[in-house]
């Protein structure tokens, strides 16, 4: 831990640790905090020292305390994620950057295939041949996102000329005219692939989302497919629903 | 395999929609439910002026014999008087409120978050300690812009795809 100065003193830098052992997940044991006299042993500091850090803590919600159990930990609180969901921009690098982090890309592969699977039907079954696009997207430079794209190639031919580690997916359709308008998602919680998972550099099978985006243009005609495959530590899918009663 | 397609924009409670499946049977079984003032964190998530009473009434789901999700809703105890004298286990919450207190869920901001089990949790659930969860957070608002009610539920992954 850091000294204390006159201007931060001891508790703030005690409320620092105990707040980065919350993000970090340190707390996994029913989310219940150690005691205050067990956190000032393993702290080397006082009890009263531990109790103010305690209490910011729960000012600014990110534990709570029932008089009598325990104090806990919300998990529910931890906020350090990006979100993917119906609150975020159109493409990952308008939402990431709209955090005040740096987006990059890196282009795996990009390939002509012809495809048989789910993929076609998402296209209606209009295409067969397609382009596929795979990327890595960096968030302050920690792997984010493992993205796939299909594009149809007949109407799209003309994507191999351009460079989608700079590029957006995006912008790319807005030179076409063909920016979706509306997307179909599908978002589920699977264990992906082996090269999926070796991009993400997550060493062990490990739950991920898995967002099938269909983006379709203002002739409700599917565009671009985009299988996402994110960290599920590094984000979070917002939505809202309504009652149809 | 047990599997629910949540609609991302259509409100439906747990109940509908494990009904929406002839195959499935629901049981619920009420883990916890206790009145208390609200903590700091609820208070907020809620946008409480101030502390209020709140009922936590915690929920095990069990779908053909498989336990699959722990629900935990906070509700505000002040809009739903005496709410904590019904049997959550044989009533939905949801229509509990809407036929009592008049109150219907009208709307919802969710999120869904994938997070650690804690031992309580593996218990229930019957998996390892630290295995994933698909969490989903989020406030209820009923007809009248309240917002009446904060909740968190875990579930084993494979339980959920969510669609728009």
């Amino acid at each position: 831990m850091n000294k204390p100065t006159e201007t931060y003193p001891l508790y703030l830098i005690v409320k620092d640790k105990l707040k980065q052992k919350i993000l970090t997940w340190n707390f996994l044991d029913g989310y219940e905090l150690p005691s205050e006299r067990d956190l000032a042993e393993e702290l080397h500091v006082s009890r009263m020292t531990v109790k103010r850090a305690l209490a910011i803590l729960e000012n600014e919600g990110y534990i709570y305390r029932i008089q009598g159990k325990g104090t806990f930990v919300h998990h529910s609180n931890l906020t350090n994620k990006i979100d993917i969901g119906d609150k975020s921009y159109i493409g990952l690098l308008q939402t990431v950057e709209k955090e005040g982090k740096k987006a990059t890309t890196h282009v795996i592969s990009f390939e002509r295939v012809t495809l048989t699977n789910a993929v076609v039907g998402h296209f209606d079954h209009q295409y067969s041949e397609f382009y596929e696009l795979k990327r890595v997207r960096y968030v302050d430079n920690e792997p984010f996102s493992v993205q796939v794209t299909y594009l149809p190639y007949e109407e799209f031919i003309d994507a191999e000329r351009y460079d989608f580690s700079i590029h957006s997916i995006y912008d790319f359709l807005e030179i076409h005219n063909q920016v979706p308008v509306i997307f179909k998602k599908e978002l589920s919680v699977t264990i992906p692939s082996e090269e999926v998972m070796e991009h993400l550099k997550i060493n062990r099978s490990k739950n991920l989302f898995q967002l099938i985006c269909i983006g379709l243009n203002q002739d409700n005609t599917p565009v671009e497919v985009t299988y996402s495959y994110f960290n599920s530590s590094m984000v979070k899918f917002s939505y809202s629903t309504k009652s149809f009663d | 395999m047990i599997k629910l397609e949540k609609k991302l924009d259509e409100f439906l409670s747990f109940s509908q929609l494990v009904a929406l499946n002839s195959d499935f049977t629901l049981d619920t079984i009420v883990l916890k439910k206790e009145v208390y003032q609200s903590s700091t964190f609820v208070t907020r998530v809620l946008e409480l002026s101030s502390k209020e009473e709140i009922l936590e009434l915690k929920r095990l789901r069990v779908i053909n014999d498989i336990p699959v999700s722990i629900e935990t809703s906070f509700l505000r105890a002040g809009l739903l008087p005496n709410i904590n004298r019904y049997n959550f286990e044989k009533e939905s919450l949801y229509k509990t409120i809407e036929n009592n207190f008049n109150r219907k869920v009208s709307f919802t901001n969710e999120e869904i978050l994938i997070v650690r089990a804690t031992k309580d949790e593996a218990n229930q659930l019957n998996i390892q300690f630290g295995s994933d969860l698909t969490m989903i957070k989020g406030i209820s608002f009923d007809q009248y812009n309240n917002a009446i009610e904060y909740f968190e539920s875990v579930n084993i992954p494979e339980l959920y795809t969510f669609q728009s």
